[in-house]
């Protein structure tokens, strides 16, 4: 066994594995895996091996469909046969909404290149005889897709890892982890390793990983159960006469996944009920676990797959399979840096690892080798999950993701399990006031307030819903009146210190606010030029910055800014998300507003917009900041979090007659929109650049050194591939474009929208989409699909609501 | 008290594994007698009475005593035992099917299959397949003991003078008829009970190499496995396959051709007492179960393996 | 006729068993459990009896704790009728079985009793033998073939020199050898219709039979742990030590 490598990657189901092979094709050869016991003992022995490329997430997307491309290659680079069976994928529907999600879902795949067909119910029955089909609305189809052997997919890759130099060291348990100056000394039973990186892909293992170094990894695995029958007199007869294996078939609306395996079928449902396991981990025994299986739970799955292939209640049950599967909160695996930690690496919460494999391998390899991912991972990252994941969270958020895995993933859905975590002080208030919440990083947010007799309930769907009237009177107030909107989830942190502005200039890509009190919109590039994050920047003094990000992105803002900050002890960090508070006024009476609570100076000459003063809200001491995200006069309240019911009454008392009304987050998307206000996760994002995405004035190639300069300077070189731009959308009835809708012209795709609503203020149905530059001029006409129709759109200028700022500016 | 220990025989000759019984036995007490039931075994009584270990033989005839039915033993040994302590017999068919009817009627529970003497009232026996041994007490007074054959050896059979007592035989139990018995013969041996078992995998390439392995397996009286993987592309049906969805098989040797060794297929044979594993890639995890191990190409390998077992003198069947 | 099938609870074969680090047994706190696979077989052969018109019904019954009616559930599922439930704690030895069975004979009066040859956690291959001996009944053990012939049974059954060829007065004890036939698997709408089958549970002391286990398990331990293998140069010197080493050729 090596003393010393480059990576040590730990864990060796088909994760690591998959890890060990992309770091050692990328150059890395010094890289050693190290598992306890042997290869695949963990989960991916007993996994079904399916190959799913369907997935609504543009990031997981798009690792599966290099992952299917992948293994489709190995044997011919290994010398080792796979299984992979390519018998294509059917997914079936039997509603409405779940036709409107795969409508949703073929937008995504054609931006992202995956193949998929629209069946009608006899054209699934061509490809599956056996299944009943006179309850479908339709189907889709990947013909791309199938199921693989896990065990031999893995050693393949070991082969494959081995050859090109990386070694495999197996019944080697790591029992500790110390992080050095340099990187990491990895201790197993057999001796230690010196290491610069490690990845953790321990699987079920994770939670007892991440101890060993002080992280509290989101992943608590959930029992899975899938049934295998023997075989079928019909199945065996198709066999014989040389017809083609029928295809993994998807029921969504029963829940589950059937496939052929050796003449019979297997049966694999997600149910209500499947508990989290291994909640401590599991033992250090425990290699090939199984555990008892209860078919009682099952039972109204069973049910749903005889009455859709009667086939299957005809045959004996030859086993049951129950083992258990990784999870995180939202059912997608953690890929990327860990926080707090200097490369180490987090390859965990795989539920659907076979397929993920290869795709988290690919990227974690550029990550580590070239520094950067080359797709946006935001989908699957490490960090999207914060400190009130803690353990009985998890085990209530994975059981529930697990269970979901075949609900309909509304674009709007907010998931009911361990609710309520993080309530700002006026979260009563709201709900007094008609809110119906939803939650981001575990804050709960209005999303839009319940009126004229609505239920105080949330209703999801890809059309517009019963909120669309909701959301309607609450953007029409904050142009007419204004609005109250609580932004307490927002990120914030204060940098100061000697070294600070040196610091922040070297972060951020604008120039930073010259004056003490001036705001500005700054950009955290990555080193390869596309932007990672967005700051609004405060100077507080000399030496002091106030910095607000997205409140999704806390942690993951969080920890760039401290890897990035000097270790001479001139900067310092202090976090201060959850001691501040935020209340937004916006609209025309947003100044009347203030002057009624405030005595201080309000007005356009001495509160500029882009400034910000200590003033008093009652007798409450705020930090009100002249910025905000809808596009009218307005103020962000940012104040010490204890005083923010004392703000909000005064706010909602002296407000009642200029028509104060509240806001939320789902009018606040809309309104933003007609301005072409831009999101890290859909219009800024790593893929792109600053220019592409058009942030032209926030950024200065010319002030100096920062992160991403050089990187940038050659892609603009080179030349860009997008542009963003904002369109309308004409002749809509029930749907606008939610985003990842693909837009195309003369039947061409040109590019694919970011996000869309209808924008009250405009009375247009708009977009935000980034397409090719020979198509992004004012006028253009283009055409974009919403689920499954096409519309007709323009390209219009950018910010269509009040072009000239006027308003904000008052 | 003492032992008494139930000859196995076929009333021609003793059967091997009694002597190794009597091993164990005269552990658990060194006054050991044995009973001898049969029909004109005469001959067999003065062969245990020259065995060192045996202090008495105990002779019972009777024609119904021909066939050792237990049903017809059974009752004969309770009789007998009332003098001794202990009553011992092999562990294989014979004693499996007969102690527990002794047992019963004794009241008395039986510990069955033992590996070793602890003391007379403590035993070593194995438990689920041998994964685990207990050590257990029996806390009767009277004790039914099965030993496992291979766990003692077998004992002296010269120089030794023991007197031969008749016994008087008890009735016979007019509910069970002996009909007949045959020696199995086979092609093949099953492959759930073969002692020896040669397996090919994906490594073999096609159905028409297995013929390799069937020349070995000729040789060698062996039952033909497979992994999933050969079943699955059609090299050789499926009541072949060894594997946690095929058979479970625990020979004295195990041969595996051109496997790797997926998980699946460990299951069905890593109780096997012997691996030996044939593979060209050295990395498969099959090597971490094999006791030998040979990194070769099987296509090379299976034809120089028949060369040498064709040297060999004797193959022990 | 009316069988009566015995069926055990045991952790499932496919399962690593581990010894509990304190000696006191093996672990089976959340470990895989399922019906002991000779018991399979015995069901599988009542079902057929009956399918072929010689049975009127099959009675499963199983001595063990509350969770074991999962087995019975299952020998429902393949065709019994009816299942019984005698409930005890921790370790029940085969002669106590024997007995509790021998009372459950009694009232139930069956013509045949099957049950598996062994039960594959403790291996004892008693428990028929032993009940039949209780009832004074003939004993068919290590069956491999049955075929009734009238108020007898000729029995084939797998001994060490081949096969035995018996002939037994029917009531008789049955125990059964994996080869004797196919167990069928259950369909599922058979699993969920067993759930209606009547399920009877008793407790062992109300039929009067002690189950005080008279083998005391002192101690519990791995047993020694498979060698590391050597790699063997070439085949020559495979089939050497194969020869003179492990001296299985």
């Amino acid at each position: 066994m090596k003393s010393k490598a480059k990576v040590v990657v730990v864990g060796g189901g088909v994760v690591g594995v998959s890890a060990l092979y992309h770091l050692a094709k990328k150059g890395f050869t010094d890289v050693v895996l190290v598992e306890r016991k042997e290869l695949t003992s963990g989960s991916t022995w007993h996994a079904a091996g399916l190959l799913p490329l369907f997935n609504m997430s543009y990031s997981v997307g798009q690792l599966h469909k290099y992952a299917v491309d992948l293994y489709k290659k190995l044997e011919e680079e290994t010398g080792q046969n796979v299984g992979f069976s390519v018998v294509s994928n059917i997914r079936l529907a039997s509603t409405k909404d779940r036709m409107d999600e795969y409508h949703q879902y073929a937008g995504v795949a054609q931006t992202i290149g995956v193949d998929v067909k629209f069946l009608t119910p006899n054209q699934v029955k061509e490809i599956w005889p056996l299944c009943r089909i006179d309850d479908l609305l339709g189907a889709i189809q990947h013909p791309e897709d199938g199921y693989i052997q896990p065990a031999d997919l893995t050693q393949a890759m070991a082969t494959g890892a081995r050859n090109m130099g990386a070694e495999i060291y197996r019944n080697t348990a790591v029992v500790g982890i110390k992080q050095t100056k340099d990187g990491w000394i990895v201790e197993t039973d057999k001796g230690s390793i010196e290491c610069e990186h490690v990845i953790s892909c321990s699987g079920n293992f994770a939670r007892q990983t991440g101890k060993m170094v002080g992280l509290d990894i989101p992943v608590i695995p959930v029992e899975h159960q899938y049934i295998v029958t023997e075989a079928h007199p019909d199945i065996l007869k198709r066999k014989k006469e040389g017809l083609p294996e029928m295809g993994v078939l998807r029921d969504s609306d029963s829940r589950w996944y059937m496939r052929e395996e050796a003449g019979g079928l297997i049966l694999g449902p997600y149910e209500d009920g499947a508990p989290a396991c291994y909640v401590d981990g599991p033992s250090k025994d425990s290699e090939y676990e199984l555990f008892q299986e209860d078919l009682d739970r099952l039972a109204p799955h069973i049910e749903g797959a005889i009455h859709r292939v009667p086939a299957f209640g005809e045959v004996g049950v030859k086993k049951v399979y129950n083992g258990a599967i990784c999870y995180t909160p939202d059912g997608n695996p953690i890929v990327g840096p860990a926080w707090g930690l200097k490369n180490f690496w987090i390859n965990e919460g795989h539920s659907f690892g076979i397929t993920a494999a290869g795709g988290a391998g690919w990227q974690l390899a550029e990550w580590i080798v070239d520094g950067e991912p080359t797709i946006d991972m935001l989908g699957v990252e490490p960090r999207r999950f914060g400190q009130y994941a803690t353990k009985s969270y998890l085990k209530e958020k994975n059981e529930e993701a697990y269970n979901h895995v075949f609900k309909v993933h509304y674009p709007d859905e907010e998931r009911g399990a361990a609710r309520e975590l993080r309530t700002s002080p006026c979260y009563d208030r709201m709900k007094n006031l008609g809110a119906v919440f939803g939650q981001k990083f575990g804050w709960e947010r209005p999303n839009f307030f319940a009126t004229d007799g609505m239920e105080q309930k949330d209703d999801w769907s890809f059309r517009r819903s019963k909120w669309f009237k909701a959301i309607e009177k609450e953007c029409k107030n904050v142009k007419e009146n204004v609005g109250l909107l609580d932004m307490t989830a927002f990120a914030k942190c204060r940098i100061k210190g000697s070294g600070a502005e040196d610091f922040l200039d070297y972060l951020v890509a604008n120039k930073l606010p010259k004056k003490i009190g001036r705001i500005g919109l700054c950009h955290a590039l990555n080193t390869k030029g596309g932007v990672h994050s967005e700051f609004t920047i405060m100077r507080e003094a000399s030496d002091s910055f106030y910095l607000v990000s997205a409140g999704a992105n806390q942690r993951l803002d969080h920890d760039w800014i401290q890897k990035w900050m000097p270790a001479d002890g001139s900067v310092q960090f202090e976090n201060l998300t959850n001691s501040i508070g935020v209340l937004v006024v916006s609209g025309p009476k947003a100044r009347e507003l203030m002057t009624r609570v405030s005595r201080d100076d309000f007005s356009g000459e001495n509160f500029k917009w882009l400034s910000a003063k200590s003033v008093n809200v009652g007798n409450a001491p705020v930090n009100a900041m002249r910025v905000n995200f809808v596009g009218e006069l307005g103020w962000e309240l940012h104040h010490p979090i204890e005083y923010q019911n004392h703000i909000f009454d005064k706010l909602m008392e002296a407000g009642k007659d200029l028509g104060l009304k509240p806001y939320g987050i789902r009018a606040m998307n809309s309104l933003r929109l007609e301005k072409s206000y831009k999101l890290v996760g859909t219009e800024l994002s790593i893929e792109y650049s600053p220019y592409e995405s058009g942030l032209d004035r926030f950024i200065h190639p010319n002030k100096g050194k920062f992160i991403g300069l050089e990187a940038l300077n050659k892609w603009r070189e080179k030349g860009f591939d997008n542009k963003l731009v904002t369109m309308e959308i004409h002749n809509v009835d029930d749907a606008d474009v939610l985003g990842n809708n693909p837009i195309y012209e003369k039947g061409k795709v040109v590019g694919r929208a970011t996000g869309g609503d209808f924008g009250f203020r405009l009375g247009k149905s708009i977009a935000l989409g980034m397409v090719k530059p020979n198509v992004a001029t004012t006028g253009q006409k283009l055409k974009i699909d919403i689920l499954g129709k096409m519309y007709d759109a323009t390209i219009l200028d950018e910010s269509p609501y009040d072009p000239e700022n006027n308003l904000l500016r008052a | 008290m003492s032992a008494l220990l139930i000859t196995e025989h076929n009333n021609k000759e003793i059967r091997p594994f009694t002597l190794n019984a009597i091993t164990a036995a005269s552990q658990i007490d060194a006054d050991l007698h044995v009973l001898l039931i049969g029909n004109n075994c005469g001959n067999i009584a003065k062969s245990l009475s020259k065995m060192p270990l045996v202090k008495k033989v105990l002779h019972v005839e009777a024609t119904y005593y021909e066939n050792y039915l237990a049903e017809n033993f059974a009752p004969l040994i309770v009789k007998v035992s009332e003098n001794y302590s202990h009553i011992v017999s092999s562990a294989n068919t014979f004693g499996k099917n007969l102690m527990p009817r002794v047992a019963a009627l004794l009241d008395t529970s039986q510990v069955s299959d033992i590996i070793k003497v602890i003391s007379p009232d403590t035993f070593l026996r194995p438990i689920y397949a041998g994964n685990a041994f207990a050590t257990v007490k029996s806390t009767d007074v009277k004790k039914c003991i099965t030993i496992r054959p291979t766990s003692f050896e077998p004992c002296e059979t010269s120089s030794g003078s023991a007197p031969i007592e008749k016994v008087k035989a008890a009735e016979e139990f007019s509910l069970s008829k002996f009909i007949k018995r045959e020696e199995v013969k086979s092609d093949r041996p099953e492959l759930g009970t073969a002692r020896v078992v040669i397996s090919g995998g994906r490594g073999m390439q096609n159905g028409e190499n297995f013929k390799l392995i069937n020349a070995v397996a000729d040789k060698l009286n062996a039952a033909i496995g497979a992994s999933r993987a050969a079943v699955d592309a059609g090299y050789i049906s499926n009541e072949h396959q060894v594997g946690q969805t095929g058979k479970v098989v625990v020979p004295d040797l195990y041969i595996a051709v051109g496997i790797s060794g997926a998980i699946q297929h460990l299951a069905g044979m890593k109780e096997s007492k012997i691996i030996v594993a044939i593979n060209k890639d050295g990395e498969a995890p099959i090597f971490s179960v094999a006791d030998y191990g040979l990194e070769a190409d099987l296509f090379e390998a299976l034809p120089q393996f028949l060369e040498e077992l064709n040297k060999l003198n004797t193959i022990q069947k | 006729m009316k069988i009566l099938v015995a069926v055990k609870r045991v952790i499932d074969y496919n399962v690593q068993v581990r010894v509990k680090e304190d000696g006191t047994g093996v672990v089976t706190d959340n470990v895989k459990m399922s019906s002991n696979p000779p018991d399979d077989n015995a069901i599988e052969e009542a079902v057929k009896i009956k399918e072929s018109g010689k049975a009127t019904e099959i009675i499963a019954i199983t001595v063990g704790v509350e969770k074991s009616q999962e087995t019975l559930r299952k020998a429902l599922a393949v065709g019994a009728d009816r299942g019984i439930l005698v409930k005890t704690e921790g370790i029940v030895e085969p002669l106590a079985v024997a007995k509790i069975l021998q009372k459950i004979v009694d009232k139930e009066k069956p013509d045949l009793v099957f049950m598996g040859k062994q039960a594959i956690d403790d291996d004892c291959n008693q428990t028929g033998q032993m009940l039949s001996a209780l009832l004074n009944w003939p004993q068919a053990t290590f069956a491999s073939k049955i075929e009734i012939k009238d108020k007898k049974l000729e029995v084939i059954r797998e001994v060490d020199e081949g096969l035995e060829t018996i002939e037994v007065n029917i009531p008789a004890v049955i125990t059964c050898d994996l080869r004797l036939n196919e167990p069928r698997y259950a369909s599922l709408p058979n699993i969920m219709k067993a759930k209606k089958k009547p399920l009877e549970i008793i407790n062992a002391s109300d039929l009067g039979v002690n189950t005080t286990p008279r083998v005391q398990q002192i101690k519990v331990e791995e047993p020694p742990k498979r060698k590391t293998g050597i790699k063997v140069a070439n085949v020559a010197e495979l089939v050497n030590k194969l020869k003179n080493e492990a001296k299985v050729i």
